[in-house]
């Protein structure tokens, strides 16, 4: 330090140098001020965000609270069917009913006649299309007790979608008795596999939240999904039923195999559901097998005595007409008033009972 | 000056490499590290594909093995010979939709309290079945309701045991006390008809019922020349009739004219019961002046009821009015010819017709579970 007094341009060189470092220090004394308050900010608004969340009542914006946990659960999702559903644009002069009637004729020529009268199964699949069917394995009971539909159509069906070129084929049905034993007992299984179509049991993770716009009842339902995955065709094939509650189960109620949850709860409003069913699924068409008749003791049946032969099918593009047809003249019910749900079906323009106006093609096999 | 760990606390490049050399001992300390692993990975290959054989030595603890399910009413050794049970259920009226879904409400309707369920399969030939389906009703009117209300027109009954029973090609149909039973067979082969023969026996003998004795308008209608198959009990809403409960009724052999009995508390309640039954009629008739009789204002047909003593006994459905008033005559005299024990236990069974407001209620209850549904049945009264 004395050494610096005996020099004077040496202490203006250290005054500066201290001024200097003065100033240096200030700059960096602000700098990290400015890093500080950076910081504390961070931090404070991190705190507020975090606390906001924590605590702010759950329903302000940005709350985490979850009094009654149900705001953790995962949304559903929800899935929607194809507008305007699996139908086909009309072809103008085509046929919109086609019967096939043979007294102990092949059922297989049966169902060929009618799908031909039609205007042949290349009107509805074409190649590379994965067509879904689905038929009627509600209960567990053997094909002849005609609860369900016949392994013979549903075989014959999937034989001609296989020769249109489908790329596959899939049967589904969600059966409220144990599907497998549904599936097996009916004959069911065996006639879709050995005819090379894969066959879609529910399990639980199958099933998703279906829209359906316009549905009084089922809106938002869960639905048989997976089997739905990739398809662009569909086609219902369904036995002719009485039935306890609606008097008959045909190929508009066919569709209640698709739901899940708890759906027993529609039989308070069976006219209603199956008019939504209607709105809910528009397949590429409709097979009524009518080769028996279940015309008492349904829908379940139980007895060879409450089962007639109808040697009847009927392929159609409207299933209100194909089932009009069978309250007909296959339950032979025409002197009946047809039930409240064709009604209903009417009302919301998903078919027509008057088939008789329709484009009909009736052919005889055999 | 901020230390350079001081930095790192918001460090904005928080996945920069600060380190660029590891030393030789880190290295290879990694490489034991990974050969360790990759030994771990291969050792559970290597047990996967060459499992212990001992781990299987108590297999029983990996079979969940099927539940045990208590056989209920269901008598033992229910399978004739050449058949094996194959799983008990048993379902309650809130899932019994689970096992005949759309026919739920048929046995419900009835006062179905359980239904015990059992499939015996052929042991030779697996498409061979016979599904038993056993329905506790409750009582034996309400077994015999639901045997009736099931059988198919033509079928003449046979009295069973403690019942009625009746065969219908692949089915056999069956009531013992207040069971009803419905045995159906996959198909007609012999051996399934055989089968069906062999247990009516079993069921027969290992059913318990309260008593063999049909119920008491059974007797009554014989009187008449009515066959006990042919009569129809309504545990409750009889002729869509919200207070007429316990009716028993039978269609005559005209096809049109049906006769009905129920049973009051007592002569008072009777009397009113059956001006009751008139009033219901009237709703949709025209009263004839003086006469316990209704005429059908759309049908033309005729319904009439009267008392006899705590018993009441009807006519319903009628073409003519002459027919009419004979058979009701000859029903009450029946009734009243009653022997007293049959009367008493008609007495005794005698449920009271609910009070008006009761039945408005409960209509109006139904009305709004069911959505408007049935509507016609609703406006009946």
């Amino acid at each position: 330090m004395s050494e610096h007094r005996d020099e004077p341009g040496a202490e203006d060189d250290g005054r500066a140098q201290h001024a200097a470092e003065d100033d240096g220090r200030a700059q960096h004394a602000l700098a990290g001020r400015r890093r500080f308050l950076q910081q504390a900010a961070v931090v404070a608004g991190a705190s507020a965000a975090a606390g906001w969340a924590a605590l702010a009542p759950e329903h302000w914006p940005l709350s985490l609270q979850d009094a009654t946990g149900e705001r953790g659960k995962p949304a559903p999702r929800v899935m929607s069917l194809p507008d305007g559903g699996y139908g086909l644009a009309a072809v103008a002069g085509a046929p919109d009913l086609g019967i096939a009637r043979g007294q102990g004729a092949d059922v297989a020529r049966m169902l060929r006649a009618a799908v031909d009268a039609l205007g042949g199964m290349g009107r509805f699949v074409e190649r590379g299309d994965v067509v879904l069917i689905k038929p009627n394995v509600a209960f567990e009971r053997a094909a002849p007790l005609g609860a369900t539909t016949h392994p013979d159509v549903l075989t014959a069906l999937i034989h001609l979608c296989r020769e249109a070129g489908a790329g596959e084929v899939r049967v589904a049905d969600n059966p409220i008795e144990s599907p497998e034993a549904c599936f097996a007992r009916t004959g069911l299984r065996s006639a879709a596999v050995d005819a090379g179509a894969r066959v879609f049991l529910p399990q639980p993770a199958d099933f998703e939240l279906l829209h359906t716009p316009g549905a009084a009842l089922i809106e938002r339902w869960p639905f048989f999904a997976r089997p739905f995955v990739g398809v662009t065709k569909v086609i219902g094939v369904a036995p002719v039923k009485d039935h306890n509650l609606c008097a008959a189960s045909m190929t508009t109620k066919n569709w209640y195999g698709l739901l899940g949850g708890r759906r027993n709860q529609f039989h308070q409003d069976i006219h209603g559901i199956i008019a939504d069913l209607a709105l809910m699924l528009k397949p590429s068409f409709v097979v009524l097998d009518g080769t028996r008749v279940l015309f008492r003791s349904g829908p379940t049946g139980g007895s060879l005595s409450d089962v007639k032969p109808g040697h009847t099918i009927v392929a159609s593009t409207d299933s209100v007409a194909a089932d009009a047809f069978g309250w007909n003249e296959l339950l032979e019910r025409a002197d009946q008033p047809l039930p409240g749900y064709f009604g209903l079906c009417e009302q919301r323009k998903l078919g027509t009972t008057d088939y008789r106006a329709l484009n009909v093609k009736e052919v005889q096999v055999g | 000056m901020a230390s350079p760990a001081e930095q790192r606390v918001f460090n904005p490049h928080g996945r920069r490499h600060y380190r660029r050399h590891y030393s030789l001992g880190e290295v290879r300390a990694g490489g034991v590290v990974v050969l360790l692993l990759a030994g771990v990975l291969s050792w559970v290959v290597w047990m996967g594909a060459h499992p212990d054989p001992e781990l299987f030595g108590n297999a029983d603890l990996l079979d969940p093995g099927t539940p045990v399910v208590e056989r209920g009413v269901l008598p033992e050794g229910l399978s004739p010979a050449g058949f094996a049970e194959g799983p008990i259920a048993h379902f309650g009226a809130d899932n019994l939709y689970e096992k005949i879904n759309g026919r739920a409400g048929y046995f419900t309707s009835k006062g179905f309290e359980q239904l015990s369920f059992v499939s015996l399969r052929h042991e030779q030939d697996e498409a061979l079945a016979i599904d038993i389906e056993l329905y506790d009703m409750g009582s034996a009117d309400n077994a015999l309701g639901a045997y009736a209300g099931e059988k198919g027109a033509g079928i003449e009954s046979e009295r069973a045991a403690a019942g009625l029973w009746h065969r219908d090609r692949n089915a056999l149909y069956l009531t013992h006390g207040q069971h009803y039973v419905r045995a159906i067979g996959s198909s007609e082969q012999p051996a399934v008809l055989e089968a069906l023969g062999q247990l009516r026996g079993a069921l027969e003998a290992g059913l318990p019922a309260a008593e063999a004795e049909l119920p008491w308008a059974h007797a009554l209608f014989a009187e008449r020349g009515i066959d006990s198959g042919a009569i129809t009990y309504h545990r409750e809403n009889a002729f869509s009739f919200g207070f007429a409960r316990g009716v028993y009724s039978a269609l005559l052999a005209d096809g049109e004219t049906e006769v009905f009995v129920v049973a009051a508390p007592d002569e008072a309640a009777a009397g009113a019961l059956a001006e009751r039954f008139l009033g219901g009629f009237a709703s949709i008739g025209e009263r004839l002046s003086g006469e316990p009789w209704v005429k059908d204002r759309y049908l033309g047909s005729l319904a009439g009821a009267r008392a006899a003593g705590a018993l009441v006994c009807g006519v319903r459905g009628a073409p003519e009015l002459e027919a009419a008033r004979r058979e009701l005559e000859a029903l009450c005299q029946v009734l009243g010819a009653l022997p007293e024990a049959l009367r008493e236990k008609a007495l005794a069974g005698a449920a009271p017709a609910p009070e008006k407001g009761e039945v408005e209620s409960a209509e109006s209850e139904q009305g709004e579970a069911a959505g408007g549904y049935d509507e016609a049945e609703d406006g009946y009264e």
